[in-house]
């Protein structure tokens, strides 16, 4: 090789070795390895909501008038709608940064950074202005911090106070349906047994405890009251001096008739869907469960043994029934598949186990038990066959009843001494007492969703 | 830096390819070097040919003897009349024994052209004929059937050398393989610490994940990739996979951005963080 050759031969061995050295630096500059990670479940079940003050949209023609009583009865209706959902945090004002207040109520007039920074995740505008004849128009938006988006919006004319609370509820089940799917809530009414003058009334209201009307005056012993799946039915057990008959109120027309049965134990009667009814009878002298025909008659046993067999409900596809039997000796909570007849027992501790209710999807199935500190609800899950515990601390907390979404259940508690109806969700992470006056109140029966009326 | 990357890739594949070019003419003086070598170890084995009792030592042990002992061959020369005597085991760890030494014959006498030819040819018998009479007296037959026995045993321990070699390489290749698996769970060690901080990742964006749940059934999933520095700050973050549901996919953006920064990476070649966001959770009821 010649001088030449070989110091063209060094000179490309360097660069070559060069070339493989930065090529290595710039490989490991350019590794990157990735972490693969999995998170089951929010770590905070509530959404961070913002509510603005009620804001005029025409501040020119409200100079010379003063604000409508309405405008506020709104927003505290809306306040206090909010406070019964449990995913949902109300910010203060206090955690705002910045101003408090906002230029308007739509997005291109809001600073969505400072509600951001704020960890506020939905941000609710309220305005409102007066139309002719001193209605009040109203409009409410939910935006989406985040991505500083209209989630929802509705705008309502507001002729009468009345129609305040409706237009309160119809805003919080359509915020509701948004967050969850679901707006049942809002949409349902609970019926309850209520002492009255040493009696006992059925009532309804809805589970906020608006709208309480009284829908019997007996002046007797009424109890257990069931809905039935189209919520034009609500069936009870009139204790009438020392019988028990069946009553039936028909919402449409708000009339009540008594159904007379064989025997006389007549208790926990539950609507099949389908609105045929089942009713624990005991005709042979001993509670079984029946079936009623379309005449309101005994058509066959459902359940029938030698032991009590009472408190039957079903889920919404009418296949699983529950019910309280004492087959075992105490009361226990079993499950009769009603398509393969089998019956499953569904509660194993304690040795009063009563006052059963199954999820529309059939998933839970609540009930209370008698332990050590009193009657405490538990809810059992079938999927994974594991109960809970739901509620804690003194009284007795008895009638659980799931509501239509599946999530809440209304239970009545003498907690404070006093039998009140309350609200919890299956997770037991929420209790709030439905206002229905200072009288007793038990037996909550949570109706079907409908239309606010 | 792709392109950088690129860049050099190319110059490195032309060098590459200019040296390979070249390599042939620089090749031959290399692999003279390395015979070299191989000379030098065998030199030192000669004088151990008259251990041939031990021949079932192994290998490795052999060389070291060869290092300690410089005894000149003479000895080894007379020894050699018991080889017909050994079994056949014996002979051949004689064998591997004997390797390193006719080399340095190779070396010395230049008998390569001549022990090519008698190595195959000579006969058993005249192995042993060669044999007795090399103990009797160095006449010139006898010196050339010594030489003609020792290239033939030069040329056996070459191929001992060979697998010597082999073994040796073998051993090393087992000891890297050990260190590869103690280097392996060193690493396996990293993905411990990365399983921590993936956790402590998991519980700092969990705790910032805000999304309501009420539906039982409903198993939305998202998943979306983060990206970090060093220092655990999060340079930038997307959605990868959708849930089909416009708020959850929110949520769980806002969840990421709103914890801005985590724990520093145990690793300084952690820079990208794939999570995924499952509505149910499992261990609640």
């Amino acid at each position: 090789m010649t001088k030449k050759s070989k110091l063209i031969t060094i000179v490309i061995c360097c660069l070559g070795f060069l070339s493989i050295n930065l090529l290595f630096v710039s490989a490991s500059w350019a590794k990157n390895t990735t972490l693969h990670i999995d998170i089951y479940g929010p770590g905070q079940k509530k959404v961070n909501l913002f509510m603005t003050a009620p804001h005029p949209l025409e501040t020119e023609k409200l100079q010379n008038a003063s604000i409508p009583s309405s405008v506020f009865k709104l927003n505290d209706l809306l306040v206090n709608n909010i406070r019964y959902l449990p995913f949902v945090k109300q910010v203060s004002k206090e955690d705002i940064l910045g101003e408090k207040g906002i230029k308007g109520i739509k997005a291109s007039d809001i600073d969505f950074k400072r509600f951001k920074l704020s960890q506020v995740d939905l941000l609710m505008t309220y305005g409102w202005k007066l139309n002719k004849g001193n209605k009040v128009q109203v409009e409410i938006r939910i935006f989406d911090v985040f991505t500083s988006s209209l989630l929802l919006g509705r705008g309502y004319v507001i002729a009468q106070k009345e129609q305040v609370f409706r237009v309160a509820n119809r805003f919080c089940a359509g915020l509701m349906q948004q967050l969850t799917g679901r707006s049942g809530f809002f949409k349902s009414k609970i019926a309850f047994v209520k002492k009255k003058q040493q009696k006992k009334e059925i009532y309804v209201s809805t589970p906020q405890g608006y709208g309480q009307k009284q829908l019997t005056d007996l002046k007797e012993i009424c109890l257990s009251p069931t809905w039935s799946w189209d919520g034009s039915t609500i069936a009870f057990t009139f204790v009438n001096k020392d019988k028990h008959e069946l009553m039936l109120w028909d919402r449409n027309t708000g009339k009540l008739e008594h159904i007379f049965l064989p025997g006389n134990t007549i208790i926990s009667p539950a609507f099949k869907p389908g609105n045929s009814l089942t009713i624990s009878v005991d005709p042979q002298g001993n509670p079984d469960i029946y079936l009623l025909d379309h005449e309101w008659e005994l058509d066959h046993p459902i359940i029938q043994n030698w032991a009590i067999d009472i408190s039957p409900d079903f889920d919404r596809s009418g296949r699983n029934m529950v019910f309280v039997s004492s087959r075992l000796g105490n009361p226990h909570i079993f499950l009769k598949d009603m398509k393969t007849k089998s019956i499953t027992r569904i509660s194993y501790e304690g040795t009063y186990n009563t006052n059963p209710s199954i999820s529309p999807n059939a998933r839970f199935v609540s009930y209370s038990r008698l332990t050590d500190e009193g009657h405490r609800i538990i809810v059992y899950d079938r999927k994974r066959d594991e109960e809970r515990q739901i509620t804690f601390g003194s009284g007795n907390d008895e009638d659980p009843a799931w509501g239509p979404d599946g999530y809440f259940l209304a239970f009545a508690s003498d907690r404070t001494g006093k039998y009140q109806l309350y609200l919890t969700t299956r997770h037991g992470d929420f209790v709030r007492k439905i206002p229905t006056g200072t009288n007793e109140a038990k037996s909550p029966a949570w109706g079907p969703v409908k239309d606010i009326d | 830096m792709h392109i950088t990357s690129c860049i050099l890739s190319l110059l490195f594949h032309i060098c590459v390819l200019v040296l390979i070019l070249y390599f042939p003419f620089q090749e031959v003086s290399h692999q003279i070097d390395l015979d070299k070598k191989v000379y030098q170890v065998e030199i030192y084995k000669m004088p151990q040919k008259d251990e041939g009792k031990d021949s079932s030592k192994k290998v490795h042990k052999q060389r070291e003897v060869k290092h300690s002992q410089k005894s000149p061959p003479s000895k080894a020369r007379a020894k050699p009349s018991k080889l017909p005597a050994l079994k056949k085991d014996n002979i051949s760890s004689q064998k591997t024994r004997t390797k390193q030494k006719p080399t340095k014959i190779a070396k010395r006498s230049k008998p390569k052209p001549q022990a090519k030819v008698p190595s195959k040819e000579i006969s058993k018998q005249e192995k042993k004929n060669n044999k007795k009479t090399a103990q009797n007296a160095p006449t010139k037959k006898n010196i050339v059937s010594n030489a003609l026995d020792e290239v033939k045993k030069s040329i056996e321990s070459e191929e001992n050398v060979q697998s010597n070699i082999v073994d040796q390489e073998m051993a090393s290749l087992r000891r890297s393989l050990r260190e590869g698996e103690y280097n392996a769970s060193q690493s396996l060690e990293g993905d411990y610490t990365a399983k921590v901080y993936g956790n402590i990742v998991e519980q700092e964006i969990k705790n910032n994940w805000r999304f309501p749940m009420v539906d039982s059934e409903l198993a939305l999933r998202a998943e979306v990739e983060v990206q970090i520095d060093p220092n655990g700050s999060i340079i930038g973050f997307q959605l990868i996979s959708k849930s089909g549901r416009e708020d959850f996919d929110t949520s769980v953006l806002r969840a990421v951005e709103n914890t801005k920064v985590l724990p520093p990476p145990p690793r300084k070649d952690l820079k990208t963080i794939q999570i995924t966001f499952n509505l149910q959770d499992q261990k609640r009821f």
